[in-house]
């Protein structure tokens, strides 16, 4: 199944950065959504069938935290599985957002790195390791 | 030990995490000094400027100037395309700018702060003319100049002139490589 995605992030030049690395992952990719806010990102998701959410943390309006204890507190996004992409380095900011159920991605990423998380966060295996295909 | 003054330490941080993300976020790599020097001028004319604000358990600000000829390599590279393909709609040049600080800026503070420090890094501000004003508490900590195979990059870090980081100038010979 083909993952619709929502990608969150106040900068345009990371939201075509993450795009651009989802195609490189070899996921199953269906439409991929933008928001530059998590103000932004919650009306994407009212509108829009999402199945994952990447989503920054510093942005205006609505930071990446406030979007999702928002998503977390609503019966229909409680489970959304959402991946922070983020400079962050604090530990006890990261472990803020494991209590949420969210993993993170640190920046820089790498493809690799993405595409690991989503299958984790998603319980899916998508794309097929070196070790899968032995002859 | 007072971080009123740049030191070699703190100038050597800035350049290990400058390196590491520039190469990591956008494939730019550092030119060994022999060829820097026959290559680049030593004084380089900067196209373009951006500075990032962070607040936490001390604040301060980082201010990122690159040679123009830089630019398009960087958010190119950033955005793995080649030089002659349009930018994604609603991207612009100056933004790879932007993230580049905020990335460094990001990979410095834990480095600094140590890991369970909390800070807020403010979004960055683009300098119209290639200049930078001298945050007016903040004391010069740190600088160094990058000369990459695309151009060249000066980095600075402002930090509250009271603040003790004697923990995080001793990294550089403990917990990472130095500068070779």
């Amino acid at each position: 199944m083909a993952l619709n995605i929502l990608v969150v992030d106040d900068s345009s030049i990371t939201r075509a950065m993450i795009i651009k690395t989802l195609k490189m992952t070899g996921l199953p990719l269906g439409e991929i959504h933008q928001a530059s806010n998590g103000w932004e990102g919650l009306a994407q998701l009212e509108k829009q069938n999402i199945d994952l959410a990447l989503v920054d943390i510093n942005m205006p309006v609505m930071n990446g935290e406030e979007m999702i204890e928002t998503l977390r507190s609503n019966p229909k996004w409680a489970s959304l599985p959402v991946i922070v992409v983020s400079t962050e380095g604090s530990r006890t900011r990261i472990e803020r957002f494991q209590r949420l159920d969210a993993k993170f991605v640190h920046k820089p990423f790498s493809p690799e790195v993405v595409c690991q998380t989503i299958e984790q966060i998603t319980g899916q295996r998508y794309v097929s390791q070196p070790s899968d295909t032995e002859f | 030990m007072s971080p009123n003054l740049p030191t070699p330490n703190f100038n050597d941080l800035l350049f290990q995490v400058a390196e590491k993300t520039f190469g990591e976020l956008a494939f730019l790599l550092v030119e060994p000094d022999e060829i820097a020097q026959s290559k680049r001028p030593a004084d380089p004319r900067w196209g373009y400027a951006t500075r990032v604000e962070f607040t936490g358990p001390f604040n301060g600000e980082m201010h990122i100037k690159i040679t123009e000829e830089m630019l398009l390599p960087l958010a190119t590279n950033m955005l793995g395309i080649d030089e002659y393909e349009e930018l994604p709609e609603g991207v612009k040049l100056e933004d790879a700018l932007k993230e580049l600080v905020n990335v460094t800026c990001g990979n410095l503070l834990p480095v600094l702060g140590g890991d369970q420090a909390v800070f807020h890094i403010d979004a960055p501000i683009l300098s119209a003319d290639a200049t930078l004003p001298l945050p007016e508490s903040l004391a010069l900590t740190g600088q160094t100049l990058l000369h990459l195979d695309v151009g060249s990059a000066h980095i600075s870090l402002f930090l509250d002139p009271q603040v003790d980081l004697s923990a995080a100038t001793r990294q550089p010979e403990t917990e990472t490589e130095a500068r070779s």
